[in-house]
């Protein structure tokens, strides 16, 4: 069912999934700047869209805009991804008590890290949108324009390459 | 590796969040942008209207023909273009400033993004302060009634919402944590009151003209700070063993809490007497006198309760006498319209016209 959204619904909108397109715009540009300026223009675009028509699925929609935007990011640049050895930027949060706790889950953190940015964007996506920003099967299919079933075999080769770089 | 040991590295990676600042800005600008872009849809219909206005102005001035058309586009350019410095100006903005609703954006951006409890109870206590704040000033501005009317609708409409997402805030809280649950209890509350007193002052320095309609929206804030208050007082006896909680304190509040529901059962019998009396038959009325009975009760039981040391038994008779008193003000409310109806008929039967009496 579609739904025609009101500026405050918008806002409300950005308030419940700014933090996750952030994140899912980090992981594939890995530069906070950057991420920054992208998820503010998925924002806007999005608006400027929402303002006069509806869509199903705001969410699914932000995520849709957000990969285009990293697709054109790439396509102008003509970049490829950076290295590994230019990921500099360490988390915001960190929950931990302990110095030694902190080391240990830097350590973890760092290591699914790298071994995320060395898999294929497509299944670097699949994993972040599923694990971390807790999307359905039935959502990503619809942003990935893919059948669930489909979804469900890329989440798991993607799953299994992860594990194997972890190794 | 298990999936699941996976799953769990991968989800430490949630830890990984954009920057508050960062957030709060890129929203305030968000929704100045969307405000600028309805504003200017609107703007561009009369532009429009204002060219063809102005182009049969030339005939006569041709020199000053387009410039004030002109330095209406480029001011509005410079207000599009300066979404940081608005940002910034906007949290000095009052109500009735176009700014004003910017403000408020940023508040509840800053409090949708805070990641702690503690901060957002304190961001909610500066809010309310930011509130107290405007009140003050919108009284003592020369505004005339109706801005000044709508000034405080503004402000009394925002710190309603702001004291029930407080309440609601509190009751989400972390539990394991009692001595910040009870200091926050008390901040939500010590602000309600202080809201209160303040409303009730701006209430008396208003013309009658607005008062009554100002009157009801007045007593809804009043009615989430009581609220405010009953969740301060239910936080520090459910901590009273965990937490240095004074006992004299909670005693103290519990009478308060007795004494304040007795007038309040005590001014509404008085209703049922003067408005009432004349409807013995409706049998509302019974149903009013026997609650009344019901409250008065349970009100020397919580009486008791505090004699015999049990606070949180005292409590609950509190709670039940304002639960009966919310529903028999309905009721009151209800016989009231009935009564008042009930007197429209008889008084449009007694004045037929002579015409019809003849009939008769």
């Amino acid at each position: 069912m579609s739904i025609q959204i009101t500026e405050q619904q918008f806002l409300e909108l950005y308030d419940a999934h700014v933090g996750k397109i952030y994140r899912y715009i980090y992981f594939r540009v890995n530069a906070e700047e950057l991420a920054q300026d992208l998820t503010s223009e998925v924002f806007l675009k999005s608006w400027q869209y929402l303002s006069s028509k509806s869509v199903g699925n705001p969410r699914a929609f932000f995520y849709q805009i957000a990969r285009n935007l990293i697709t054109d990011f790439y396509r102008k640049k003509d970049k490829t991804p950076i290295s590994l050895e230019e990921i500099t930027d360490s988390p915001v949060a960190d929950k931990s008590d302990s110095p030694l706790d902190l080391a240990a889950v830097s350590m973890d953190m760092n290591s699914v890290r790298q071994a995320l940015r060395q898999l294929s964007p497509d299944y670097q996506e699949i994993i972040i949108w599923r694990y971390l920003d807790e999307l359905e099967t039935k959502e990503i299919a619809e942003i990935l324009s893919k059948s669930e079933g489909a979804v469900r075999t890329l989440l798991s080769r993607a799953l299994g390459e992860l594990r194997e770089k972890l190794r | 590796m298990t999936e699941q040991d996976l799953i769990n590295k991968i989800q430490l990676l949630k830890q990984i969040t954009p920057k508050e600042e960062w957030v709060v800005s890129t929203r305030a600008k968000l929704a100045f942008r969307m405000e600028m872009a309805r504003k200017k849809n609107l703007l561009n219909k009369d532009l429009f209207a204002l060219k063809e206005l102005f182009s049969t102005w030339t005939a006569n001035e041709p020199k000053f023909a387009f410039s004030p058309v002109y330095g209406v586009i480029i001011a509005f350019g410079l207000v599009l273009g300066g979404g940081a410095v608005t940002g910034i100006a906007s949290m000095q903005s009052a109500p009735g400033s176009p700014l004003y609703s910017v403000k408020l954006s940023v508040e509840r951006a800053r409090l949708a993004t805070s990641f702690s409890e503690e901060g957002k109870i304190q961001l909610q206590a500066q809010i309310v302060d930011n509130r107290l704040n405007e009140l003050s000033a919108v009284v003592a501005n020369n505004d005339s009634v109706d801005q000044k009317a709508e000034k405080v609708t503004q402000v009394v409409n925002n710190i309603k919402e702001q004291l029930a997402s407080a309440n609601d805030q509190l009751s989400k809280s972390n539990q394991s944590e009692p001595k910040k649950v009870v200091e926050a209890a008390k901040v939500i509350s010590e602000k309600a009151s202080q809201f209160s007193k303040a409303l009730a002052t701006v209430q008396e320095s208003l013309p009658e003209s607005i008062k009554p309609e100002l009157a009801v929206k007045i007593a809804e804030v009043t009615e989430t700070g009581k609220q405010a208050d009953m969740k301060y007082l239910e936080t520090m006896i459910a901590n009273q063993d965990s937490v240095n909680v004074n006992k004299e304190d909670i005693i103290a509040k519990l009478n308060d809490q007795i004494q304040s529901t007795q007038e309040q059962v005590t001014a509404r019998e008085q209703k049922i007497v003067e408005q009432l009396s004349f409807a013995d038959k409706l049998p509302i009325r019974a149903v009013l006198v026997n609650q009344t009975q019901q409250s008065r009760d349970l009100l020397e039981k919580a009486k008791q309760a505090v004699a015999d040391n049990d606070l949180a038994g005292a409590l609950q008779f509190i709670k039940a006498v304002k639960a009966i008193e919310t529903g028999a003000e309905k009721m009151v409310q209800n016989a009231d319209r009935a009564i008042s109806d009930e007197e429209t008929k008889l008084q449009s039967q007694n004045t037929s016209s002579p015409a019809v009496e003849s009939l008769k």
